[in-house]
């Protein structure tokens, strides 16, 4: 029950790789369920006939059942009916869950601007959609960016989800190396230094990104 | 799939053997939850000095480390006890640092002319805390509590990985006999966004009713 050094050192090279791979599926589904979250989020917020009831009704569902039953039924269930491999269903099953999350997020942000705003560019002669792409999304994501990092932070942890439907990352690298050697505290503390790691560096740029914002607003004011 | 195997499955195998065990869980990691985050939370918005860092560094680490990490390490390196106490415990460690948050700023926001007026009454410091703080924190905090409480039973379907016999462990064991993984799974899900949806409801109700009840007659509809 200590640190086992020479453990560490024969195993560090393979949580690297792991580490590697947890930040690959990571960017890649930030990247995509922030897009998929934003779009979500605007029909949500516009309200089209028809759309609208499906659209909200999958952020209802997905926000309210757990991500590792979602993982469980995407993977098991798509696979009998299509050929679809592990790391594209991981991908799917986080966009599709934390995107309900951002696109909720979005949604508010888009209701609290002021209605001005929309109006001053249809005067202009702006259309409905460039309207939104042009005035509104813009000042949505900057008014929920505080929370968007979050989901950034809780990504990162849902990423360790994913080693039950055979992805190699983190915590799937910390549970074969304590299997192997049986050194629980050596390899559970390297993988979680390191998810700290990950997390403080989110934090980081999240409050980076707080006082960029904080000094267009002051630019803005003067 | 008969409808006598869809009605085997889904009341025989989930709802009597499962539920109860998921309900056992969430009920004890909630308990457990609420007694960290209400201690905690007491000691960091007292601001004791270096308790609450210790416990800021508590809460910045639960952020940070996902509940799986913690629940196998916990599996691995506990000797005794069962899986269903390992699950309890890493669970109410986790959502206790969250809880703690909620509370500590519950307690922030409260005025100070509240705590002014407790002491010109000369009310001890125990009566002032339990009697005049807590409640009103318990108001405005319970909206956030049920958030969290729907968190923390999404997050009991992890325990299922170490081995708690809870709904989706049973909903994998089953898979083995079914096979047919859009139906075994879709009952589970259909099941966990009944308790979690409720719930919500209810939390949005009481939201508003909290709202109003803060604000007075400065609140518009």
């Amino acid at each position: 029950m200590t640190f086992n050094w020479r453990v560490f050192q024969t195993t560090f090279p393979d949580f690297m790789r792991a580490t590697g791979v947890t930040i690959q599926y990571a960017v890649i589904a930030i990247v995509i369920a922030v897009i998929w979250g934003i779009f979500i989020g605007s029909i949500n917020f516009r309200r089209p006939k028809g759309i609208w009831r499906i659209t909200s009704a999958y952020v209802c569902f997905f926000r309210e059942t757990p991500l590792l039953v979602q993982i469980y039924f995407l993977f098991y269930g798509l696979s009998r009916l299509m050929p679809v491999s592990a790391s594209i269903i991981a991908v799917a099953a986080l966009v599709l869950n934390d995107g309900a999350f951002i696109a909720e997020n979005v949604r508010g942000g888009l209701q609290s601007i002021n209605k001005g705003q929309e109006e001053a560019a249809y005067a202009l002669g702006f259309s409905k959609f460039q309207t939104m792409i042009y005035f509104l999304i813009p000042q949505a994501v900057t008014k929920v960016q505080d929370s968007i990092m979050n989901m950034v932070s809780i990504i990162i942890k849902d990423t360790s989800l994913l080693m039950w439907i055979t992805i190699t990352e983190l915590t799937y690298m910390a549970h074969r190396v304590n299997s192997k050697y049986y050194q629980p505290v050596t390899a559970y503390l390297t993988a979680a230094v390191i998810y700290m790691a990950l997390f403080l560096s989110v934090q980081g740029i999240k409050k980076l990104m707080d006082r960029r914002s904080q000094k267009k607003y002051e630019l803005s004011e003067s | 799939m008969s409808l006598a195997s869809h009605k085997m499955l889904f009341f025989d195998t989930l709802i009597k053997s499962a539920l109860p065990v998921t309900l056992q869980l969430i009920l004890g990691s909630f308990v457990g939850a609420c007694l960290i985050g209400l201690i905690g939370g007491i000691i960091r918005g007292m601001k004791v000095p270096v308790l609450s860092q210790i416990l800021g560094v508590y809460v910045q680490l639960c952020r940070g480390i996902p509940d799986m990490l913690v629940l196998l390490f916990l599996y691995a390196a506990m000797t005794k006890g069962s899986t269903y106490s390992i699950a309890v415990l890493g669970i109410s460690l986790i959502q206790g640092a969250y809880i703690m948050e909620i509370i500590k700023g519950g307690i922030l926001s409260v005025d100070k002319g509240q705590w002014e007026a407790a002491k010109t009454l000369s009310l001890p410091f125990l009566t002032t805390l339990f009697r005049i703080v807590i409640p009103q924190v318990m108001l405005v905090a319970l909206p956030a509590l049920i958030g969290q409480l729907v968190l923390l039973i999404k997050g009991t379907s992890v325990a299922s990985t170490i081995g708690c016999l809870e709904l989706t462990k049973r909903a994998v064991i089953a898979m083995s006999g079914y096979s047919n993984a859009l139906i075994v799974y879709g009952y589970v899900l259909v099941i966990f966004f009944i308790m979690c949806h409720a719930l919500t409801v209810v939390g949005k109700k009481l939201e508003k009713y909290v709202v109003e009840r803060i604000m007075g007659d400065k609140y518009e509809r």
